[in-house]
């Protein structure tokens, strides 16, 4: 029974990852004009060469690991990029919250929620929390080991 | 010790190994996919020149002037070429035409950086203009700044115009300089809302947000 709902347990994490990193990537992919704009705004000191790279690249990059993550190809190596794209995020957000920036996280569009809750859901606070716990959620999946095929 | 141990369970250099290399392989495919995408993609990212002209993309032109509204855009009297503010990047074709035909005239504005567009807005000269979504404006914008989205229909931009007279100063600006919106919406200022005076802020809101340390506003 407590097997049963491990596995259950880890398959809803999975799902609901790579809800959450297709939601993101597909946001991104749809206007990389905005999510460039989004990510010069953290004003990190970094080349803008690395900023259009990053930009190109990390939308496909999240879209690869939700696709397989649930697929189970390559899951571990899948979700080792997402644990550190995760880590990134929560760097990114919370350098930026800590600075006081009232900018959009640049995350995932949710403005169909709603203006006020579309407001909160791309603040960068709110984002760093998300980023930490969804982290950790990585983090427990990547702990788990694969079921073994019984030989007996 | 077992013979065929070694054999069933691989050693962790060797995981490690075929790890980092399933790792590098997803990198690899992120990287070639988005290069692709971008250069393939009309939403792609672009590094503009410059000098190099913009043009309307067909789609977005056919939004902005259907042709119902050829007829009241037609009638904008003044011509760009009389105008000093605004340069024509080529020799004319006309800029509006009856037929369904998209019309894409390259146009060029006066380009401003903050500085200068800080002190024309502290001196309440001109009227800032974010061509962004209404939710990236809601979220923070330039303090003073009003919005009208790029993708306004014609009818809106003809509203918003009765709001000001025709000699007023707009500077639009958008995300970054990499953001097409702001031109696009000093196009429309002119062609659709009859606007001689519109400049542009080409560094945008990330020019902004540099130059000045928390100084974005959000909506109330």
């Amino acid at each position: 029974m407590k097997v049963a709902l491990e596995i259950d347990l880890k398959s809803i994490l999975r799902w609901l990852l790579a809800v959450i990193l297709v939601w993101a990537a597909v946001s991104k992919i749809a206007n990389l004009n905005d999510f460039y704009a989004d990510i010069s705004a953290y004003r990190l000191s970094l080349p803008d060469s690395v900023l259009r790279l990053t930009t190109m690249v990390l939308p496909w990059l999240e879209l690869l690991c939700a696709v397989l993550i649930v697929a189970g190809t390559v899951r571990r190596a899948a979700l080792i990029w997402t644990a550190v794209l995760f880590a990134v995020f929560v760097i990114a957000t919370g350098q930026a919250w800590a600075r006081g920036l009232e900018i959009s996280c640049g995350c995932m569009k949710l403005d169909f929620l709603g203006e006020s809750a579309g407001k909160i859901l791309e603040s960068v606070w709110f984002a760093f929390l998300r980023a930490i716990v969804l982290l950790f959620a990585t983090i427990f999946l990547l702990r788990q080991r694969e079921p073994v095929a019984s030989t007996s | 010790m077992h013979p065929h141990l070694p054999d069933q369970k691989p050693p962790f250099a060797a995981k490690a190994t075929t790890l980092l290399w399933q790792m590098f392989g997803i990198l690899a495919a992120s990287i070639l996919i988005g290069l692709a995408y971008n250069n393939a993609s009309p939403l792609g990212l672009r590094s503009e020149s410059p000098s190099e002209p913009f043009k309307i993309e067909s789609p977005r032109t056919e939004r902005l002037n259907p042709s119902p509204t050829n007829v009241a855009v037609a009638s904008i009297p003044p011509p760009l070429a009389t105008n000093s503010r605004i340069i024509a990047a080529t020799p004319t074709p006309p800029l509006v035409t009856n037929t369904a035909q998209p019309v894409a005239t390259p146009m060029k504005f006066p380009e401003l950086k903050w500085p200068e567009v800080k002190a024309l807005l502290s001196a309440k000269k001109i009227v800032l203009v974010d061509a962004r979504l209404k939710a990236n404006y809601d979220i923070s914008h330039i303090p003073g700044a009003i919005s009208l989205p790029a993708t306004s229909t014609a009818p809106e931009l003809q509203a918003f115009a009765t709001a000001y007279p025709r000699d007023t100063h707009f500077v639009t600006y958008c995300g970054s300089d990499s953001c097409h919106m702001s031109r696009a919406l000093a196009e429309s200022l002119v062609k659709i809302c009859g606007y001689t005076n519109v400049s542009e802020m080409p560094g945008g809101f990330a020019e902004f947000i540099i130059a000045e340390p928390n100084g974005g506003t959000r909506a109330q």
